[in-house]
């Protein structure tokens, strides 16, 4: 597991980190998605997306603030099942 | 005996950039190595402590160790723009030691090896050993424990009045003996991303592979057997679940057949790993990078000559050599990373546009442009540094100490930040 997108990217989705990505691994569905997902799967671990964001939402895993930890599984989950991921964002919004 | 090891790195970015932590896989082997029937191990490793000093201190009081082993990876962070010197840390770490305990202290890896008799001096240990240590330091354990004279043994480094002694010998490990993951926090490591360390082959100044050897460079390759390397990636994911390595190895790709053979074993094991390696340009064909990609391999680590301390003259050519490498990558879809250094010896205006220009064509997924050149010791960069006055002796590069040409010095940074500003892959340090 590499780099996480966490919840500062919600409603925000920039998207300079996809222009940085070398390897395509962040994606989204437009009009769908609130925040951006970064692919674990696929994540080189070249950390070139996260200087590139406005609101500093991405993290080494390592490094991911214990608050946003859950954005981890958040990201991987979009690859399997895009609804579910998507609730847990709302879920944590609503929080928040 | 009580025997504490400590590996103090804490570094945790590559090319002061990446966020990496590296697995101090070397003191694992010399772990290994130690005979557990006779000797209490216990490891330390800083990487994760908020308060090194203090969780040491805690640990040393708790285990009253007789012997505390020192590793020390880096000397430095090679940053020209943002220098992080290491070794203050570590001697004040020893000087807390000695204040808190009468262990022996003994020093030793990577950064310890590159220069024993200055890095001893600095750090003030009882003992230092430089090479590998895994066979080295359980050896001087045995001594130690015996009463006996350790001084014949390989790498040792002592202080004999006013000089600092190095024992010649053997001071490459074999390492036959698994290193001792299971001592190390691998799921906290295997979070940490970049992979696990595996070794696979070592060559270089810091190992050296023969009395007189020392000092050699990218000679005496010592290559594991490819058998021993898919034992340990099968016992890496049967018992710790890891399924992402780095390959510590200064060229995987040379000699090209082992390559091959490692790619082919680990595609017939069955094991499904991502792993990370560096390439050493001047070898390679489509058929590896291909076996590459299909092994798992998921970015390559270009070790570029480019910049370094050929003359300009030769720039051209080094340039198209690593296009070489670079284009079966691109080829064959592998992502590589590329490092230039610029402002050694020889750079002009022209030069660096050169540089500047075929990192633009290349189109590395990350390219890290080194401004001025990090000088090691006993390479023509370091005659250099002395014929001009950077340095007046090699015991100096204990601390960072970069070349930069004085045709370049005074514009060379900004050009550089300008260059990168529209490339968000490449980064400057």
């Amino acid at each position: 597991m590499t780099y996480v997108i966490a919840e500062p990217c919600i409603d925000v989705m920039d998207q300079a980190c996809t222009k940085a990505c070398p390897v395509a691994c962040i994606h989204f569905e437009h009009g769908k998605d609130r925040k951006l997902y970064s692919d674990p799967n696929e994540c080189i671990d070249c950390g070139a997306c996260e200087p590139m964001c406005p609101v500093e939402a991405i993290y080494a895993e390592l490094d991911l603030p214990t608050k946003w930890d859950p954005f981890a599984a958040i990201d991987a989950l979009w690859y399997d099942d895009k609804n579910a991921a998507r609730a847990k964002v709302d879920a944590v919004k609503a929080k928040s | 005996m009580r025997v504490l090891l400590i590996a103090t790195n804490q570094a945790d970015r590559y090319m002061d950039r990446m966020s990496v932590r590296p697995l101090p896989v070397g003191l694992a082997y010399v772990a290994a190595y130690l005979d557990t029937t006779r000797h209490h191990l216990q490891i330390f490793d800083c990487m994760f402590a908020d308060d090194a000093v203090t969780a040491t201190l805690n640990l040393v009081q708790h285990f009253q160790p007789e012997v505390i082993g020192l590793s020390i990876r880096n000397l430095d962070n090679q940053s020209y723009l943002n220098s992080v010197w290491y070794l203050p840390a570590v001697r004040e770490l020893i000087r807390h030691i000695r204040a808190a305990s009468q262990a022996q202290i003994v020093c030793g890896g990577p950064a310890f090896s590159i220069l024993p008799e200055a890095c001893f001096d600095y750090l003030r240990p009882d003992v230092g050993l430089a090479g590998d240590a895994a066979e080295s330091f359980a050896q001087l354990v045995d001594c130690l424990e015996r009463g006996v004279s350790c001084l014949d043994v390989a790498g040792l480094v002592t202080r004999d009045g006013n000089h600092i002694v190095v024992q010649e010998g053997q001071c490459a490990a074999s390492f036959h003996t698994p290193p001792r993951l299971d001592l190390l926090d691998l799921q906290r490591y295997d979070k940490a991303g970049f992979g696990i360390g595996v070794v696979t082959k070592l060559a270089s100044y810091y190992y050296p592979t023969s009395p007189g050897a020392t000092h050699d460079s990218g000679n005496g390759w010592r290559i594991r057997p490819v058998e021993e390397v898919v034992e340990e990636l099968g016992r890496l994911q049967r018992d710790f679940g890891i399924r992402k390595v780095f390959f510590i190895d200064s060229g995987f790709n040379v000699p090209l057949t082992q390559a091959k053979a490692l790619c082919q074993a680990l595609l017939q094991s069955g094991l499904r790993f991502r792993w990370n390696s560096y390439l050493r340009v001047g070898e390679g064909d489509a058929e590896l990078i291909d076996l590459m990609r299909r092994s798992g391999c998921a970015l390559a680590l270009l070790n570029t000559p480019v910049g370094g301390e050929e003359a300009a003259a030769e720039l051209q050519t080094s340039l198209e050599q690593t296009r070489r490498l670079t284009t079966l990558c691109a080829q064959g879809d592998l992502p590589f990373t590329v490092s230039l250094t610029f402002g050694s010896v020889g750079e002009t205006a022209t030069t660096v546009e050169q540089k500047l220009a075929w990192l633009r064509d290349t189109q590395p997924a990350f390219a890290t442009l080194r401004v001025g050149a990090r000088v090691l010791p006993f390479t023509p960069l370091a005659k250099v540094a002395r014929e001009e006055g950077l340095i007046n002796s090699e015991a100096e590069l204990i601390k960072p100490t970069f070349y930069l040409s004085a045709a370049v010095r005074a514009w060379l940074v900004d050009h550089l930040r300008t260059a990168a500003a529209t490339q968000p892959r490449w980064h400057l340090m």
